[in-house]
């Protein structure tokens, strides 16, 4: 097992360069230019001449990436174009929102998703399951957009319980519950789509091992049915799940795009947006690497997870 | 009661204290006399010679001043004291003497001098230093016409004592341009904390993140990333020290700024282009009672360019029809809902510039057809009309405009993209038709936009009598015989047409009823006598 972590952790290595040229050379492809757009009729031709000296625009493309490579392996991810802030200030600021974000938003679609999920296979072809087929289909469905605004729209706007937006309010003092306060909506918004996959896959995983002779075997031995799902379906049902928690790591940062947009959260997904808008280089290579990093760091997790939990998997 | 009857109490017992609890604790403090406004998206920086966009400007302002502020009255330009008391015009109109305020000063404490002006000046002229004020400085005696130093030539600048200086330009110039350019547009940086950085680190300097010593009426507190940038009274500000104790310039995306304003959690939007309410909220703003909804008129235009490269376009028939063939009425009716104005020239109605003679070209199809076809036109021809996305209201206008380019025989095409692609597009002449929109200075010198190879010339045109107009005006001194160079030069556009501006929308804004003495004017787009802001209880 250790072996094959290591040797899976030595193969991410080129991987992660090569996503790193493959995104420099597209970045610099795209039309548009972090200079050009900053149209203004206080700027002059000259004033624009120099900065992008200055951010190195007069370069060509393959020595600017090797500038910028020479910077990350000393640990320095650049200056924002458009703030002049480090890069990694820039990141680091919004990388724990967003983690606060995804993380209670991914912990209560397994909190929410699986329950439902047994109890639709379960109760299969009953009234309940048709309606947790409904709703979790609905869930999945709404963009978040629509529910972000929706959730505004009835529990900060008619009932008054949540705040609009924001993670703290305006000149308090912050605090736990202040946070926890301001979290709910958005996490909450964030985590139906999530718990409507979550149901789905567990509900048709279960089935299937429901099916299986051993299953009918614990049964013909008198176990009790709490008993059966607990002990011998559940846990195996619940291994594709955990795949998809690994694979789910980079879709709840894509869906919190739109999460944080509406509800005026500080973290990446803005952060992201903001940079394609600015055509902000350094910051969106540092988003980059950092889903590509994420990517692969929840695919190996997942892996690992699976094997953990499945005895019959072994990782050579 | 069973246990697990008794655990499921407890959940929704903490649930719904997590819900409750801290509604309770929620209510501003808005008998503190705090302000919130809001803009659209965050400030990039607070650099006052650099921040890259309108919403760091919005910032930087109740912070930072320069020597005076412009106004529009009555369609007059009119100027307002900021650091400077006093200000004079020499006879020769190429000699400005400006007298700080006694007590204007840096937020430490220290006096503003004009050795911090001079400093600012030297600054943003060195062709070291990342700056997008260049332009504002250009006519000053000593630089070139980007605005930068030339080593060994003279800067017009004299430092006359502490509190007073003079600024001497290359010819003698249309005062209001002076005063608008150097006098409103140009913020005062302090000497004594910048003054040792080198002016290539300048634009890297967490100064510009964390400004915590600036001039103006109210002082930096913090910036919560993405979400809001405090502010506190300065309670020695010269000109009077502001009413309102703490302001708050929320981030509000333009979707939840009605929920906002409903809640009363929103108390000034800031605007024009950076904080307008959407046009679908526009009555439900308008219907609540404790806000203010104010629609002024912007001294910005929507405007559809056309590529002179294509020989196709060149031909000024072509264009004249194309003008002739837009429903602008219907634009400005429908998708704006009477919230903008039609207008056939770069110079806004608002600007004390505009001339009132040149009117629109009509809608009318069958005039469009008939000089199409006097132009020769192919009709089979497709051209493309290129939108930049993000403003919805422009995004839809370009399906109107492209219907109504159809019914006249122009095969039309839209192609949608992100602004800064958009852009690159109107650079390389890659295009025939594109939307854009432009918010301009009051000064109707408008250069570098319709000279030939000017840096924003975007229809890449080149018409003579254009240039010589343009080239008149910025020369020409008295303001009267200026206002007949662009009264002619807007006649030439108009005949001309290198773009066709399409409407002139008014700044949607929204204030608090509980506030008073809130201004949003045509020249600023923005309230920044921010001192003079006064907030009642709610």
């Amino acid at each position: 097992m250790h072996r094959y972590v290591l040797r899976r952790l030595t193969v991410m290595v080129p991987i992660l360069l090569g996503i790193t040229v493959v995104s420099y050379v597209i970045m610099s492809l795209t039309p548009g230019d972090p200079v050009q757009m900053l149209i203004s009729p206080s700027m002059s031709a000259e004033d624009m001449a120099i900065r992008r000296k200055a951010l190195g625009l007069d370069q060509p493309v393959h020595i600017r990436y090797v500038k910028w490579l020479g910077e990350l392996v000393r640990g320095n991810l650049g200056y924002s174009f458009s703030s002049g802030a480090p890069v990694t200030r820039r990141v680091g600021e919004r990388i724990i929102p967003t983690l606060k974000l995804t993380g209670t938003a991914l912990l209560l679609s397994y909190l929410i998703g699986i329950p439902v999920g047994v109890v639709a296979a379960t109760r299969r072809y009953s009234t309940t399951d048709y309606l947790v087929t409904v709703i979790t289909f609905l869930g999945i469905s709404l963009p978040t957009f629509f529910l972000g605004l929706a959730g505004i729209y009835i529990f900060a706007l008619r009932l008054r319980w949540l705040p609009v937006g924001g993670t703290m309010t305006l000149g308090g003092e912050g605090g736990f519950l202040d946070g926890l306060h301001h979290l709910i909506l958005p996490a909450g918004v964030l985590a139906v789509a999530g718990a409507g996959v979550v149901a789905r896959y567990v509900r048709s995983s279960l089935l299937e091992v429901l099916g299986q002779d051993y299953v009918r075997t614990a049964r013909a031995k008198g176990l009790a049915e709490a008993l059966v799902l607990r002990r011998h379906a559940l846990r195996n049902a619940l291994i594709p799940v955990i795949t998809l928690a690994g694979l789910q790591i980079p879709a709840l940062l894509a869906g919190a795009v739109i999460t944080e947009q509406v509800f005026e959260w500080p973290g990446m997904g803005r952060l992201t947006i903001e940079a394609i808008n600015q055509r902000d280089y350094p910051v969106m290579m540092a988003i980059t690497l950092i889903t590509a990093v994420l990517v692969a760091a929840g695919n190996l997790l997942a892996d690992i997870a699976y094997a953990a939990a499945d005895p019959r998997i072994h990782y050579e | 009661m069973t246990q697990r009857c008794r655990w499921r109490v407890f959940v929704v017992a903490v649930l719904a204290a997590a819900l409750v609890l801290p509604a309770g604790t929620l209510a501003a403090p808005k008998s503190q006399l705090v302000v919130v406004a809001g803009m659209w998206s965050p400030p990039n920086n607070f650099s006052p010679i650099n921040t890259d966009s309108s919403y760091g400007y919005y910032c930087v302002r109740f912070m930072f001043q320069g020597m005076l502020e412009t106004r529009i009255e009555n369609n007059q330009m009119k100027f307002v004291p900021a650091l400077a008391s006093r200000w004079e015009v020499g006879e020769d109109r190429q000699t400005f003497r400006f007298t700080l305020h006694p007590r204007a000063a840096w937020h430490d404490g220290r006096p503003v001098t004009a050795e911090d002006v001079l400093f600012t000046v030297m600054t943003i002229t060195d062709p070291r230093t990342q700056t997008n004020r260049g332009a504002e400085l250009a006519t000053i005696a000593g630089l070139t016409a980007g605005g930068k130093r030339v080593e060994g030539q003279p800067l017009g600048f004299r430092i006359l004592g502490p509190k007073s200086f003079e600024v001497r330009t290359k010819a003698p110039v249309d005062p209001q341009m002076f005063l608008e350019r150097f006098g409103g547009n140009v913020y005062i940086i302090p000497r004594h904390i910048l003054g040792a950085v080198p002016p290539a680190d300048l634009a890297r300097h967490p100064f510009f993140l964390n400004p915590t010593v600036g001039n103006g009426p109210f002082k930096f507190v913090q910036y919560k990333t993405d979400q809001f940038v405090e502010f506190v009274a300065n309670d020695a500000y010269h000109n009077g020290a502001p009413q309102v104790r703490r302001v708050f310039v929320r981030i509000i995306p333009p979707t939840t700024m009605l929920a906002q304003l409903e809640r009363q959690d929103l108390d000034v939007s800031a605007g024009f282009g950076i904080g307008e309410i959407l046009i679908e909220d526009w009555e439900r703003v308008k219907a609540m009672p404790h806000v203010r909804a104010v629609s002024i008129p912007a001294p910005g235009y929507q405007f559809m360019s056309f590529n002179f490269a294509r020989d196709y376009l060149a031909d000024k028939r072509v264009r004249r029809a194309m003008a002739h063939a837009i429903n602008r009425p219907l634009i400005v009716n429908q998708l704006y809902r009477g919230e903008a104005q039609i207008a056939e020239g770069p110079i806004p109605p608002s600007n004390p510039y505009f001339n009132k003679n040149v009117k629109p070209w009509a809608y009318d199809p069958a005039r469009a057809r008939a000089l199409l076809q006097e132009a020769g036109w192919d009709f089979n021809r497709t051209i493309i009309l290129r939108v930049p996305t993000g403003n919805i209201l422009r995004e839809r206008s370009a399906d109107i405009i492209r219907e109504n380019l159809v019914a006249v025989g122009i095969k039309t095409e839209i192609q949608k993209s992100d602004f800064p692609t958009h852009l690159s597009a109107l650079y390389a002449k890659n295009y025939d038709l594109a939307l854009v929109g432009w918010a301009g200075p009051t000064d109707p010198d408008v250069s570098s936009q319709f000279r030939t190879g000017g840096q924003y010339n975007f229809t890449h045109h080149s018409i003579p009598q254009m240039d010589q107009l343009l080239d008149e005006g910025v020369r020409t001194a008295d303001p009267a015989k200026r206002r007949a160079i662009y009264d002619r030069f807007q006649e030439l556009f108009a005949d001309e047409l290198p773009y066709v501006v399409l409407y002139y929308p008014n700044g949607r804004a929204a204030v608090a009823r509980r506030m008073s003495n809130v201004l949003y004017d045509v020249a600023g787009l923005y309230d920044y006598q921010t001192y003079t802001w006064v907030a009642g209880t709610q």
